[in-house]
């Protein structure tokens, strides 16, 4: 019995501080959290939450014929801190990839940045509102 | 009327030209003052198409919108409605005039690439059903 109790305590402390020690575990945790938007439920119409939901705006910032050339593009954002991602589109040739940065829950918010993106870098972006 | 309605239609976006139809669009002098990209419900399409009720391609019309993602744009140019309506063609693709928009990317009398309002009237309306908020 005394071996057992003994057992245990040995396994929990070892565990308690594995988790105190495990500083990337939090580090991990932590970067993996999504950005949250604080929206004040009690002052937006149930009806408008629920199209917000499905609603979100992004920028197209190019389209490309080949992968390398859309890759260049998302390489370029990167620089600024932007993650762009390559959205596949098969069926038209001569732009074949499409690069788009971001889902921004306002308009203004995107064509902001598609303003910017403009400025510094010289893209002709647009901002496509997608509702599911 | 500086404003109309144009939707790229499924078979258009299916096949990738929303890229291609924008830069017409653009280079023809026209601004997209408001767009966006969606499914349309089958309860969207038969209110939007509810003109066409009573028409025997009703329900072909409504399976086809709803079929893949119409991208839907509030241009504006002076006399928009007609000018939308002379740079998308005669609405049967294979008697569109060459270098129109649904002779480019249409197929036929129904998978015609895009709609545009036919009138001010409709403009005001179409729009308001699409551009609400």
């Amino acid at each position: 019995m005394i071996k057992y109790s003994l057992l245990i305590i040995g396994l929990s402390s070892t565990l308690f501080s594995q988790e105190l020690n495990d500083e990337w575990l939090n580090t991990t945790l932590e970067k993996s959290i999504p950005e949250i938007v604080v929206v004040n439920t009690a002052e937006v119409p149930n009806q408008q939450l629920e199209q917000q939901k499905n609603t979100y705006f992004t920028i197209q910032v190019a389209a490309k014929a080949t992968f390398a050339d859309a890759e260049e593009v998302v390489k370029i954002l990167n620089n600024y801190n932007l993650e762009a991602f390559i959205q596949k589109n098969d069926s038209n040739e001569k732009l074949k990839y499409r690069v788009r940065y971001g889902s921004f829950l306002s308009k203004e918010d995107a064509s902001m940045t598609a303003k910017d993106i403009k400025n510094e870098l010289g893209y002709d972006c647009w901002v496509d509102k997608i509702e599911l | 009327m500086k404003n109309t309605l144009a939707i790229i239609k499924p078979d258009a976006m299916k096949k990738g030209h929303l890229e291609d139809i924008r830069k017409d669009i653009l280079d023809n002098g026209f601004d997209i003052v408001e767009e966006k990209t969606l499914n349309l419900s089958n309860e969207q399409a038969c209110s939007f198409y509810d003109i066409h009720q009573d028409k025997p391609f009703f329900d072909e019309l409504v399976e086809f919108m709803t079929s893949y993602e119409c991208h839907v744009m509030k241009l504006e140019k002076e006399d928009a409605v007609v000018e939308w309506r002379n740079l998308m063609g005669a609405t049967d693709s294979q008697k569109a005039d060459t270098g129109t928009i649904r002779q480019k990317y249409g197929t036929d009398i129904s998978m015609n690439a895009t709609h545009g309002s036919d009138s001010n009237d409709n403009a005001h309306k179409e729009i308001e059903f699409f551009f609400n908020d």
